[in-house]
């Protein structure tokens, strides 16, 4: 046989040959490797992972971010027969009510010394624990805006304070918004005005319809092209501006007088997963104060009191001072409000 | 031989090299889908509630806008394409091989970097932007068909570039001398015999780059503004659990049927302009001190303004930060120390580099030979084009829940790293199936129909007759091949295994959490890896060229 053909068939042979040596998967040593499904920031998955391995000498952590929550519950649907996953981790908890939903999870209690099943803020209870264990919350965002301080300077464009004043038509094409029928943290910011607004929360969101340029299937890509000052304003989460902000880039967040809304990050345990142990004491590892500690360097709020001072710019004493009006996840309310985001932002987003 | 394409007739080897490339497809590429349209087809059509209001006029308008983008980016990437390859094959271009390397930078960079580059310097910020505001003149608002036209653009120069710069090294150069002989100019020569004798080559790049447009998910996701296509269409209704699930079906049908189409119109037009070589040609190359002096010229002006994103690429991956500003605010090696602890990604990506393409390419030929000398089995071609217009999430999806529980040699397919290979060489098989097909169109069939009568086996025709004839193609495929592997993304995202990511999926993640420096610096080192191999490949190529000239 010609020469070229058998050199590609000695190449792709010899790769074939090595991939068994290389294999990293399940028929490896039990439970010493755990596979977590997660969206979260980068940096704080590379400490995560560092930190879980340092507490469980000869466990090795996979982190894996099929790109985007929704992409996550995806893969885990599509491997419901044989979970690859051990821990579906980030992402707020409308995602994981589908996932129970779906029997994608398993339950699981954690014993961890100063964490309760709900937290009061604001004057409101938020549940930090599914009530029947398959999922908890770890930490937590705001919802708000975020803006470019240099694009507004140069554009004399004064600030909202509301987040009804984004339909201001001064706004036109100066607002991004992520894609709501895809991205579940731009549902958040929705029910948040939904929850301000009642029955009138469509006219308000008419109104900024207006003025945004388009809706983003990148859910991260809003905050970066806000950072670069392509768009003003970008209605988002509060952690990612604020780091962004504190990496020293031209931008600030503006937490709406009307209303800024808890936005959570949730786990919980994958059904049928392969390292239940491990998976268990990760969700632990999580709820620490070491790892709630860690994540305040990234600002994620912590869900547990005291491991902060109050003093710290990342405790729930500090940033919801800040706040005006807090408002908590309505489970009921989202799933009732959740046809009515599918028809208007669907018309919105096919009639742009 | 027979050309019938009745397999039961063929010898015992041939039916069993066409089966098991035929069963590889059928059950990595036609099962999965099929599964996953009658899995979903069950659940989402049983309902009785009515599709969206106006949704047949929103899926004409998707339509419209997914080909108007995919005619004009095939133009540009042609009328810019064409020149170039001529001068580097005819003209003796100075450092004809820099120039073909740097023009294939675009095609080795994920889309979503390329993206991000266009935005730093077309965006409303951007650097060029700026500049050409100095100057009066204010460029429009880069999200939309602006944005896409020039990152699709681009991004497809390369597949046009390597696929004519194949079809011209296949044109006999006894035509041209003839031509020459008896009178004709240079300009009359290449406009009446060497572009008419790489119409199907014209053609091969012409579809490539319209389907790559069509199926192209990174550009719309980062600069696609509101300017709606088929793809991301199918890819945001498909992901997303808030969305109408019968809406990606529908446009994955509705894109399917299209294709088809397309690809009937383009086969028969094939058929027309088949132009059948002779067995070892040479090709002819012009000594015009002039236009070699300008087309040096010409080319080395144009790879700078193509190289300007990549340009930006290579700055950012310096950059602390760069943002409304002429260049980053202060530099640093930080993205550049963080890779060398990625020494793992790299070696998965090499693996993944060297079962893939081999496999691919293998996949390739055969298909190529069977589409050529099998014409009943030609409309396998519409299958194996598939992978080239769904989106690879799409795909990725379908091979996790046809295969999530089975086992091979006692590994898990999903939890190994086998379900990847199959899923990349699927998704990557059109591409590189596409040049050699190209190569397979100028060979006449009765040189192997000959040695057959002379006692050869078909096996042994097509190594030594067959074979050596369409190799250039096949180097063409290559590099194609090691570039499009180490690029895709959208199913490995969905597949990868603990422990396989790769570097692709490593610049995705990076762009994805705003490390754009990250991210950038990853492409960086990304394009000089397939660099180096894609000066092997041109390296053996012209060595092979040179045995026939």
């Amino acid at each position: 046989m010609n020469k070229m053909l058998k050199r590609l068939a000695i190449l792709g042979m010899l790769a074939l040959v090595a991939l068994p040596l290389l294999r990293t998967a399940s028929a490896q040593a039990q439970e010493k490797e755990l596979v977590i499904y997660s969206t979260i920031f980068a940096e704080y998955a590379d400490t995560m992972k560092a930190e879980f391995e340092k507490l469980n000498p000869g466990v090795k952590v996979y982190v894996i971010n099929p790109g985007g929550t929704e992409a996550m519950i995806k893969k885990l649907e599509a491997e419901k027969g044989n979970p690859q996953a051990d821990i579906m981790h980030s992402g707020d908890t409308a995602n994981y009510l589908y996932a129970k939903k779906q029997g994608l999870l398993q339950a699981f209690e954690p014993k961890v010394k100063g964490f309760v099943p709900s937290l009061k803020i604001g004057g409101k209870i938020l549940p930090l624990s599914d009530k029947d264990n398959y999922f908890h919350v770890f930490n937590m965002m705001f919802t708000g805006i975020m803006y470019n301080e240099d694009l507004v300077k140069e554009k004399n464009l004064p600030l909202p304070k509301n987040f009804k004043d984004l339909g201001n038509p001064m706004y036109k094409d100066m607002v991004m918004s992520a894609n709501p029928l895809k991205s579940s943290t731009a549902v958040t910011a929705i029910m948040a005005s939904y929850q301000i607004y009642g029955a009138k929360v469509w006219d308000v969101w008419d109104a900024i319809n207006k003025n945004v340029s388009y809706y983003s299937n990148s859910s991260s890509a809003i905050y970066t092209l806000c950072e670069k000052g392509e768009f003003a304003f970008t209605i988002g989460l509060s952690r990612p501006a604020l780091v962004s902000r504190k990496s020293g880039n031209p931008v600030n967040f503006i937490f709406p007088e009307d209303g800024a809304m808890v936005a959570d990050n949730a786990m919980g345990v994958v059904a049928g997963a392969k390292h239940p142990n491990l998976a268990k004491k990760f969700i632990e590892f999580i709820l620490s104060d070491q790892m709630q500690s860690y994540g305040a360097q990234f600002l994620y709020i912590p869900v547990k009191t005291g491991v902060l001072p109050a003093s710290d710019p990342a405790s729930l004493e500090s940033v919801s001072s800040k706040i005006k009006v807090i408002l908590t996840p309505d489970s009921v309310l989202a799933e009732k409000a959740r046809p009515e985001i599918e028809q208007k932002f669907g018309e919105y987003i096919r009639l742009k | 031989m027979t050309k019938t394409g009745r397999i039961h007739s063929d010898p015992v080897e041939i039916r069993l090299i066409y089966g098991l490339a035929i069963a590889f497809v059928g059950l990595f590429l036609v099962y999965p889908i099929v599964n996953l349209i009658i899995s979903s087809f069950v659940s989402v059509f049983g309902t009785t509630e009515p599709l969206p209001p106006k949704f047949f006029s929103y899926i004409l308008k998707v339509t419209w806008n997914t080909f108007f983008l995919a005619f004009l980016t095939t133009a540009a990437s042609l009328v810019v394409s064409l020149p170039l390859a001529l001068l580097v094959t005819k003209f003796r271009v100075r450092s004809a091989g820099v120039w073909i390397g740097l023009l294939t930078i675009p095609l080795i960079t994920p889309a979503f970097i390329s993206s991000f580059s266009v935005i730093i310097l077309l965006g409303r910020t951007g650097v060029l932007t700026k500049l050409l505001k100095l100057a009066g003149i204010q460029f429009p608002q880069i999200y939309g068909l602006l944005g896409l036209v020039i990152t699709q653009t681009l991004h497809t120069i390369p597949y046009s570039l390597l696929v004519l710069i194949a079809g011209l090294k296949t044109v006999p150069r006894h035509i041209e001398e003839a031509a020459q002989s008896m009178g004709a100019g240079v300009m009359k020569t290449l406009t009446s015999i060497v572009i008419q004798g790489i119409y199907p080559h014209i053609l091969m790049a012409g579809v490539m780059v319209f389907l790559t447009s069509i199926g192209d998910i990174g550009g719309p996701l980062i600069i696609g503004g509101r300017y709606k296509v088929i793809s991301m269409e199918i890819y945001s209704n498909f992901i997303s659990y808030l969305g109408d699930e019968r809406i990606p079906l529908i446009f994955s049908a509705w894109l399917i049927l299209l294709s088809c189409i397309l690809m009937v119109g383009v086969n028969k037009l094939m058929r027309l302009t088949n132009v059948k070589g002779k067995f070892r040609v040479g090709i002819m190359e012009y000594d015009k001190p002039t236009a070699r002096i300008a087309g040096t010229a010409f080319i080395a002006f144009m790879s700078l303004v193509l190289m300007l994103p990549y340009i930006a690429i290579i700055i950012q991956s310096f950059a602390t930060r760069w943002n409304n500003s002429w260049l980053p605010s202060g530099y640093t090696l930080n993205a550049y120390k963080k890779l060398l602890g990625e020494g793992g990604t790299i070696l998965k990506t090499l693996i993944l580099l060297g079962t893939v393409t081999p496999l691919a390419v293998f996949l390739g030929i055969i298909f190529g030979q069977m589409y050529k000398t099998r014409p009943r089995l030609r409309w396998l071609g519409y299958i194996t084009l598939l992978p080239f217009i769904l989106p690879g999430v799409v795909i990725g999806v379908s091979m996790i829940q046809a295969y999530s529980t089975v086992k091979l040699f006692g590994l898990s397919l999903s939890g190994s790293a086998l379900l990847l290979i199959a899923a990349i060489t699927i998704r990557r098989l059109p591409v590189i199936l596409k040049p050699i097909e190209a190569g397979f169109a100028k060979i006449d069939l009765g040189q192997e129909e000959a040695a057959q009568s002379l006692g050869a086996g078909e096996l042994k025709a097509f190594t030594s007759v067959i074979f050596p004839q369409i190799r250039i193609s096949v180097y063409s495929a290559i590099v194609i091949g090691l570039i499009k592997v180490v690029t895709e993304l959208a199913s490995s995202l969905i597949i990868y295994p603990p422990g396989w990511r790769n570097m692709s999926l490593y610049v995705a993640y990076y762009v994805s959490e705003g490390f754009i420096s990250q991210a950038s610096a990853m492409a960086v080192l990304m394009i000089i890896l397939v660099g180096l191999g894609t000066a092997l490949s041109n390296h053996l190529s012209n060595k092979e060229h040179k045995k026939y000239v």
